[in-house]
């Protein structure tokens, strides 16, 4: 099962991803399940020059997840939290604060 | 010469030796923090290239890590992981493999994947990232790491990458590989003694017969370096 992040998808279910594309596309097309959670969903792709597509029919599920990479970043779309990036070194040294963290940020 | 910690020392002497490289390969840390230097005030046309795919960045900032968007943002054109790896590294593209390591053995060879038992470690490192491959592919293999018998070891808990690195350079000073490939301290940085750097290595340390004293750093290149910290 694959999770990935990408900035759009359109109404049938296709995805378009661009900035760092890391290992995205490989992660969507080696698991046997796939995720795709998208910043918005628009009715028409517009394609861009040098973008990773994804046709629908390599994924199982699209879901809207606005700001679904933080503290992570969409390129273009929303911007890297390099503090929240930094607690987690206090926070995983702590299983009280991890619980917390946990808690606030996950469960 | 201006009154430099020796971490800032080992900075700038690996920003140094970038002087006459085409591209250098880097992950986060000091190697990243030398690497900007050297592309800021010794070798401008260094193309930094980094894991995440991103060649050609001109980071303003030192990255937190290496998806930072600014290296994106900065870079001449950006790649897939897969793509950097098969057909920038491999080929042998990128010049200079700016490598850290948690341990270093006698002839450069690395550990960053365990401290202790790989079954059971007291700690679990953040692993190869890529640098068996990196130190293959690349022309080049320079080291970075922080001079200390904890650092400098006899025998890796874990051989990570064979690097055979042409210099490792450290906080006290630079060794480089003799004709067999064991490392020997060829340059002590100023004020630094060779009995301190035999003290903080883990093995019978060779020293070079023409040991050289690394030239301070020159107050441009600690000025430059502290407001590059400091952005």
């Amino acid at each position: 099962m694959a999770i990935v992040h990408a900035q759009e998808a359109d109404r049938r279910g296709n995805v378009q991803l661009w900035g760092i594309p890391g290992v995205q596309k490989e992660a969507v097309l080696a698991a046997k399940r796939s995720l795709v959670t998208v910043e918005r969903i628009v009715d028409e792709l517009e394609p861009r020059p040098g973008a990773v597509f994804l046709p629908s029919w390599v994924i199982d599920a699209v879901a809207e997840a606005p700001n679904g990479a933080y503290p992570s970043y969409a390129h273009g779309l929303t911007d890297r939290d390099n503090d929240f990036y930094k607690r987690w070194d206090t926070v995983s040294r702590d299983r009280d604060e991890f619980k917390a963290y946990m808690e606030e940020h996950v469960l | 010469m201006s009154d430099a910690s020796s971490g800032e020392v080992q900075t700038i002497v690996a920003a140094r030796h970038l002087a006459d490289a085409e591209s250098v390969f880097i992950g986060v840390g000091r190697p990243s923090t030398a690497a900007i230097l050297a592309r800021e005030i010794i070798n401008p046309d260094l193309v930094l290239v980094y894991e995440s795919g991103t060649i050609g960045a001109k980071p303003r900032k030192i990255p937190l890590s290496i998806g930072d968007g600014e290296l994106a943002a900065t870079a001449d054109f950006v790649v897939s992981v897969p793509e950097m790896f098969n057909y920038w590294i491999q080929p042998g593209r990128i010049d200079v493999a700016f490598l850290g390591a948690a341990q270093v053995d006698p002839r450069g060879a690395l550990n960053s994947t365990v401290i202790g038992d790989y079954d059971a470690p007291r700690t679990r490192l953040p692993g190869a990232g890529g640098a068996p491959e990196i130190a293959r592919g690349c022309r080049r293999v320079m080291v970075v790491a922080p001079h200390s018998k904890r650092t400098f070891v006899q025998q890796l808990d874990f051989l990570t990458t064979d690097a055979q690195p042409v210099a490792v350079i450290t906080d006290l000073g630079v060794l480089e590989p003799g004709a067999d490939g064991v490392l020997t301290l060829t340059a002590i940085h100023p004020g630094v003694e060779v009995d301190a750097v035999r003290d903080a290595t883990g093995w019978d340390l060779r020293v070079a017969d023409d040991l050289t004293t690394t030239d301070p750093p020159t107050d441009a290149e600690l000025a430059a370096l502290q407001e590059l910290l400091a952005r």
